[in-house]
């Protein structure tokens, strides 16, 4: 893959969606957008169709789960990365059904970051650009 | 008594006669009595014995009347058995006899009577001694409830108090966690756009922080992994993968050296809670090993077994602390939350699997049996 990976980044906490933004530039992929619940997620992945997106779970009202579902509701291919600070037993019961590509715990380490980009090229069916 | 001496006076020898009958008649009363009784048990009619008797004297008297007359002599001699209660004796034998086989006849119906009241106080005591026990394995089976219903009672309690402060926990592990991301973020900002990179001081500081961080990641998970009671989920996995996500967990020591069986197992386990397994002993074997030691990870099929062995060249566990290392809350160190190992043992339960240790060199062993 020779263009440079798509992503968009949802988290309710401001600090971490920016940071984190900045961190994905550095690690050189291309950030869509930024949103704050799971309905801005959904919104912002039929908008920007990203390569990538980075999910928290916990978010106030849309929460991650709902963005996951509606998410693969439009694309089943979507790849999704959780990037979550807990994943309760509510949690794993309700991956039973969606499930992420993967599932990074806070806090990460940029290894684990630049895996999970690997393994998008690993994964069968890429979206055209 | 003129009359019936009178009357006798007809009779020739009567005295033989008289002396004969009567014994007869009581004998064959007593015959015809004890005969009846033993043919079917039963009292002797009483009015049959005196119609007997009646129809004997009637026919003596009869006889005494007929036309034999007796001689003075012979009168005189039956008066005189008379008179010296000769015959009174008789009748009183014959009453006697009477009496006394009447009074066997009772005494043998209260014999009866009293075998059949043994009886039935033997059943009554029989019956007793059966409601007692009843009664008594009525009473153990109550008290057995009650415990049930105690310790069913305590355990909800419990389940309740354990759910109420998992979910506290589970709060103030995402609250922690958050913020903990930035600061790790952030340092790694920091860390790419500085030109100091090369500095050793710095690069000191920033792994000092970074250290901080795992840490208090580290000390969050032991938490809630102790605390986190859920349902296994069983997937087709392997060592290498497992380890790589708990090497993934721990921070990297350069200095010492981590040995891995090149030739991987496959393992059917719950992957994330292996990861905790694995993360949790090898961190403890990082740090028993100091900067300069070694690691292996060995792991073999044993029968149905899975067997994962940890060794490190670290100076081993002293006897007592070996009896107590699975213990919740028993930790050696200042930075331990004494959790690690107690949660390793309660998942590898879960699995219906075992967890050892032993020194020389200190090796904990991981069994666990292939699941269904």
């Amino acid at each position: 893959m020779l263009r440079v990976p798509t992503a968009i980044v949802i988290d309710d906490d401001r600090d971490n969606v920016e940071l984190f933004c900045e961190y994905l530039e550095i690690i050189n992929i291309k950030v869509l957008g930024c949103g704050y619940d799971g309905k801005e997620a959904v919104e912002l992945y039929a908008k920007h169709k990203p390569d990538i997106v980075f999910l928290d779970l916990l978010m106030p009202i849309y929460d991650g789960f709902y963005a996951l579902e509606n998410i693969r509701n439009l694309d089943s291919n979507a790849y999704v990365v959780v990037i979550t600070a807990v994943v309760d037993n509510e949690g794993r019961i309700k991956f039973e059904k969606t499930k992420p590509d993967h599932i990074i715990q806070k806090p990460f380490d940029q290894e684990q970051i630049t895996d999970v980009v690997a393994k998008l090229e690993q994964k069968p069916q890429l979206k055209p650009t | 008594m003129g009359e019936y001496k009178r009357r006798i006076n007809l009779r020739k020898q009567p005295s033989e006669n008289v002396s004969e009958d009567q014994p007869d008649i009581s004998q064959n009363t007593a015959n015809s009595a004890v005969s009846s009784n033993q043919a079917d048990n039963k009292v002797v009619d009483q009015s049959r014995i005196a119609n007997i008797r009646k129809s004997r004297f009637d026919d003596n008297l009869k006889f005494l009347q007929g036309n034999t007359p007796l001689t003075n002599q012979e009168f005189d001699l039956l008066g005189n058995e008379f008179e010296s209660g000769k015959i009174s004796k008789e009748v009183s034998d014959l009453m006697y006899h009477y009496e006394k086989q009447k009074m066997t006849m009772i005494q043998r119906q209260i014999q009866e009577e009293k075998s059949l009241v043994q009886d039935l106080n033997q059943k009554i005591e029989t019956n007793i001694a059966k409601f007692v026990n009843l009664e008594s394995k009525l009473r153990e089976k109550q008290d057995q409830l009650e415990d049930e219903i105690k310790i069913k009672t305590r355990r909800l309690v419990e389940t309740e108090r354990l759910a109420a402060i998992s979910e506290l926990s589970s709060r103030l592990a995402h609250d922690l966690k958050n913020p903990l991301s930035v600061i790790k973020v952030t340092l790694d900002l920091v860390k790419w756009a500085s030109k100091a990179t090369n500095d050793p001081s710095f690069l000191h500081r920033v792994d000092a922080v970074n250290t901080a961080i795992f840490r208090m990641t580290h000390q969050i998970d032991n938490v809630m992994d102790f605390l986190g009671d859920v349902a296994l989920e069983r997937q087709d996995t392997t060592a290498h993968e497992i380890l790589k996500l708990a090497l993934n967990k721990l921070p990297q020591r350069p200095g010492q050296t981590l040995n891995i069986q090149p030739q991987d197992l496959n393992i059917a386990c719950d992957k994330q809670k292996m990861v905790i397994i694995f993360t949790n002993i090898l961190l403890n074997s990082m740090q028993a090993a100091g900067d300069k030691g070694t690691i292996s990870v060995r792991f073999q099929q044993k029968g149905d077994n899975a067997v994962i062995e940890f060794e490190d060249s670290g100076s081993g566990i002293s006897d007592t602390n070996l009896q107590k290392i699975f213990d919740p809350l028993f930790t050696t160190k200042q930075e331990g939350t004494g959790l690690g190992l107690a949660t390793c043992k309660n998942i590898i339960k879960q699995h219906g699997g075992t967890i050892s240790v032993k020194n020389n060199p200190t090796t904990f062993t991981v069994t666990l049996p292939k699941m269904k």
